[in-house]
Order: structure tokens, then C-alpha cells, then sequence
């Protein structure tokens, strides 16, 4: 990848977190513990290492692949024809996952905040910033969600920490009172949504500087493990406060900031938990759509990276006005259709490309010094890398 | 909201889109032409579907097709737990 293009590593692991965590730490802990009751955050400690599991498939291809993007890993594994199916589908993939990003948004408005005011209204603007953000491309997301995400954090600790007279820990107990079917249940949610998208990295990690490549790895868990601190913390909390109720409120997070009174001072900060959700959404979708442009100008070898990027936000605008029909359509399609999408396509084939890279690469002995498979290097070289 | 307000809107969002592509225009060559054209196929599907409140076939509808008996299973699965 061009340096003029490529990122710091530690702001590709910012973006890691900015995508797994971004709208997670609001809407997560609704439909896990709805599910998954008490247990709500065992569930989620388990998608936490499945979610390492992805991430090393993600690394290990990277690695074994000279740093190449998806399309390119997936031809020299698959061919010209598998490698563009493949394409199309994570094109579908985030196709859905964009519009349903700002429809999330646009929920929260018109549930909460603004309830009279139609819902293009919000879906416009976001994602005229969106476009806009990607439009000044990669170096400059990643400067700039780092600032965002300090605040996202720290914002939530915060509410988390004023939160501590309200919690009752007798509400979290007994940790899983109904067996390990709901834990499994929350699992295969939470799997998929967030962790499973991990897979999507496999589009953006080429642009992650190649001078530093040894700590990728390093920083990369490190920030996964922040995610998983951080919705494991947002769910345990609010299960604390809300006890069963929890699988209720639809913004469980908002609700509880807005249970937070210190001294007569401090009262009615729920607004700022609705700032950590439009801004952690906001960042992933423009993640995303970086990531759908990209996959776009690298299929049809566009010169110009901007050339598509107007007519798939004009696309990404109308899916989420027309996509979903209505509140209940929305959550079907998010905590259940998604992650069956995310966990039996997106993560079925970063597997299989894993197994197959693995199986290629046999035993050790085959390895040159460097670690790399002579056969992937030459299979490389012969298309020209 | 009308038909009416529907076209102003799917309007407005493809003039704004015009207008920020204003300047990519004179640039691109005729592959690039055919592939923005094919690009703005969707979105003006999207947009004849938004206009008129319709529920035409969707990426939705699409996934339902794939995954909806599994989805419905999980479903149910989620309800008894």
C-alpha cells in the first residue's frame, strides 16, 4: 500500500475499536440480556474470544499474504471468479450494514429525542458527514476518531463510575438461572454482531503502515480487548441497575445515565450517552462506507477512489429509508438476520481462506526464514506483487 | 408524508449528489461513465420505491430468502429462553 494512503498501527487499531465497539456499547446490552438474562455478560465474554478467534484469522492472512487486501487473498486462493463472488457478497454485507447503522440512529431520535421530526431528516445528515468524512480519506478518519474515541470512552466510564450508588449486585445473581441455552443464544448475537465483522478488516488492514508491522498484532488484541472490556462492563452495569428489566429499555445505557443523580448537581446527563451513540455510530458508518468504496475502486479497478463514493452513499441513504418496515422489522433483521449474514458468510469464508492458507503453508519445515510460505510468496510474485 | 413531499425529497437528495460530483464529471472517461451509470441504477430504484411507498423487492428481502427459516427458528428459540 502507498504510504501517502497507509495509517499509523495504532490508528488501525483505533479504527478496530471505533467499528467493534462503536454503536455496540449503546445497543448491546438491550438484546443480549434480553436473551440471555443474567447471563447477559458471560455471553458476551465468550463472543469477546470468539471475536479473538476472527481477529487471529484476520491477522494470519494478512501476514501470510504480504499485507494484500481480500480481494487480492482471494484470488490466489480461490480464482478470478470466486474472488469476485466473494466481493459481491461483503459488498452486500455492508450494504446492509450501513443503512441499518444510521437507521439506529435515526431510532434513537425518533424514540427519544425528537419524536415529531421525520427520520430522513436524520439519515441526510448523517450521512452527508459520513460521505464527507470519507471523502477526506483514511489519515484523516483515523486522526480524528482517535480524539472521538478518548471521549466515547471516557464519556462512558464516567456514567459507569456515577453510576456505582445505583448498582444492586443481587440483581446479578444467579449468574445463569435458565442454563446455557440463553448464554449460547446471546453468543450467537453478540457473535455476529459485533465481533463477527472483524471480518471486514480484511479490506482495511493493507492500509496499515508497513515500517511497524511487528505490533500490529499486539495493538490489534489490545484494542479488541478494550471492546470486550467495554460492553462487558456497559452490560454488567446496567444489569446491576435495571436487574430483568434490562432486556426492556431499548437504550438501556441512555436510561441509566439518565438515572444518575449526584448531589442535586449532577442530574439529566442522559443526553451525553446519546452524543456516545451518535458518535460511535458515526464513526462506523464511516468506516464502513470507506471500506465499501474501497472494495468497489479495488473490483473495478477504478484510478479514481472517489468516483463511487456519492452514487453508494445516494444508495446507502434510500436502503435506510426503504429497508426496514418498522421498529420490530429492524430489530428481526439486526439481532437476528444479521449475525446468521455476518457468522455464515462473512466468517465461514475468512475461515476456509484460513484453513486453506494453513494447509497450503504445511508443515514447518516448508517455511522459509521469514515465516512466509515460498509457494504464497511465488504465487504473489507471479501476479505481479 | 404524500407522494408529493416523497419526489421533493428523492429530488433534493439527487440534486445534492449531482452537485457534489460537479467537478468529477468532465474527468471521468467512458468506463468510468458506464460504471456511474450503473451505480445510479440502484439508487434510482431505491428512489422510485421511496417516492411511491412501496415495498418492492429489497436487499431485505433478499436476505429474508436466504436466511429466513433459520432466522425464524432462532427466533423462536429466543422467545422460549
Amino acid at each position: 500500500m502507498n504510504d501517502k494512503k497507509s495509517i499509523l498501527i495504532y490508528q488501525m487499531a483505533v479504527l478496530l475499536i471505533c467499528s467493534t465497539m462503536g454503536s455496540a456499547i449503546v445497543y448491546i446490552p438491550n438484546p443480549i440480556s434480553y436473551v440471555a438474562g443474567n447471563a447477559a455478560w458471560i455471553s458476551l465474554a465468550f463472543a469477546y474470544a470468539f471475536g479473538m478467534l476472527v481477529l487471529a484469522c484476520v491477522l494470519f492472512l494478512h501476514r501470510a499474504y504480504d499485507g494484500r487486501g481480500l480481494l487480492e487473498m482471494s484470488r490466489l486462493l480461490f480464482g478470478k471468479t470466486a474472488a469476485v463472488l466473494i466481493a459481491v457478497l461483503f459488498i452486500l454485507m455492508l450494504l446492509f450494514a450501513i443503512p441499518a447503522i444510521v437507521v439506529g440512529i435515526n431510532s434513537f431520535f425518533t424514540t427519544i429525542m425528537m419524536k415529531e421530526t421525520p427520520s430522513f431528516v436524520f439519515s441526510f445528515l448523517t450521512f452527508f458527514t459520513v460521505a464527507f468524512t470519507v471523502g477526506k480519506g483514511l489519515q484523516v478518519i483515523a486522526r480524528m476518531f482517535v480524539l472521538l474515541l478518548v471521549m466515547l470512552i471516557a464519556v462512558t466510564l464516567v456514567i459507569l463510575i456515577l453510576a456505582i450508588p445505583l448498582y444492586k449486585v443481587k440483581y446479578a445473581l444467579p449468574v445463569m438461572p435458565n442454563g446455557v441455552m440463553p448464554v449460547l443464544i446471546g453468543l450467537f448475537t453478540s457473535g455476529g454482531f459485533p465481533y463477527g465483522e472483524i471480518v471486514f478488516f480484511t479490506i482495511l488492514l493493507p492500509f496499515s503502515s508497513r515500517h511497524e508491522e511487528g505490533s500490529l498484532s499486539k495493538n490489534m488484541y489490545l484494542s479488541l480487548s478494550v471492546t470486550g472490556i467495554m460492553l462487558v462492563l456497559s452490560s454488567l452495569c446496567t444489569l446491576m441497575v435495571f436487574g430483568p428489566a434490562t432486556g426492556i429499555y431499548k437504550f438501556s445505557l441512555y436510561i441509566l445515565a439518565s438515572e444518575i443523580r449526584v448531589a442535586d448537581i449532577i442530574e439529566r446527563i442522559e443526553s451525553i450517552i446519546g452524543i456516545v451513540l451518535i458518535i460511535g455510530s458515526y464513526m462506523k458508518a464511516t468506516i464502513y462506507l470507506f471500506m465499501l468504496n474501497q472494495l468497489f475502486v479495488q473490483l473495478l479497478k477504478l484510478k479514481n477512489d472517489r468516483l463511487l463514493l456519492t452514487p453508494l452513499t445516494g444508495v446507502c441513504v434510500l436502503l435506510s429509508l426503504t429497508m426496514f418496515k418498522g421498529d420490530s422489522d429492524f430489530s428481526q433483521q439486526v439481532y437476528v438476520i444479521w449475525p446468521l449474514f455476518v457468522l455464515t458468510v462473512g466468517c465461514l469464508i475468512v475461515f476456509t481462506m484460513t484453513l486453506l492458507t494453513f494447509l497450503r503453508k504445511g508443515i514447518k519445515n516448508d517455511e522459509d526464514d521469514n515465516g512466509r510460505d515460498p509457494r504464497i510468496e511465488s504465487d504473489v510474485q507471479a501476479s505481479g506483487g | 408524508m404524500s407522494p408529493y413531499e416523497r419526489a421533493w425529497i428523492f429530488f433534493l437528495l439527487a440534486g445534492g449528489m449531482a452537485a457534489s460530483d460537479f467537478r468529477i464529471y468532465p474527468k471521468i472517461n467512458r468506463k468510468e461513465l458506464f460504471i456511474y451509470g450503473l451505480a445510479a441504477l440502484p439508487f434510482l430504484y431505491l428512489g422510485f420505491l421511496f417516492m411511491f411507498d412501496l415495498s418492492g423487492l429489497n436487499l431485505t428481502d433478499l436476505l429474508k430468502l436466504v436466511f429466513g427459516k433459520p432466522a425464524m427458528w432462532i427466533g423462536s428459540l429466543m422467545k422460549q429462553s
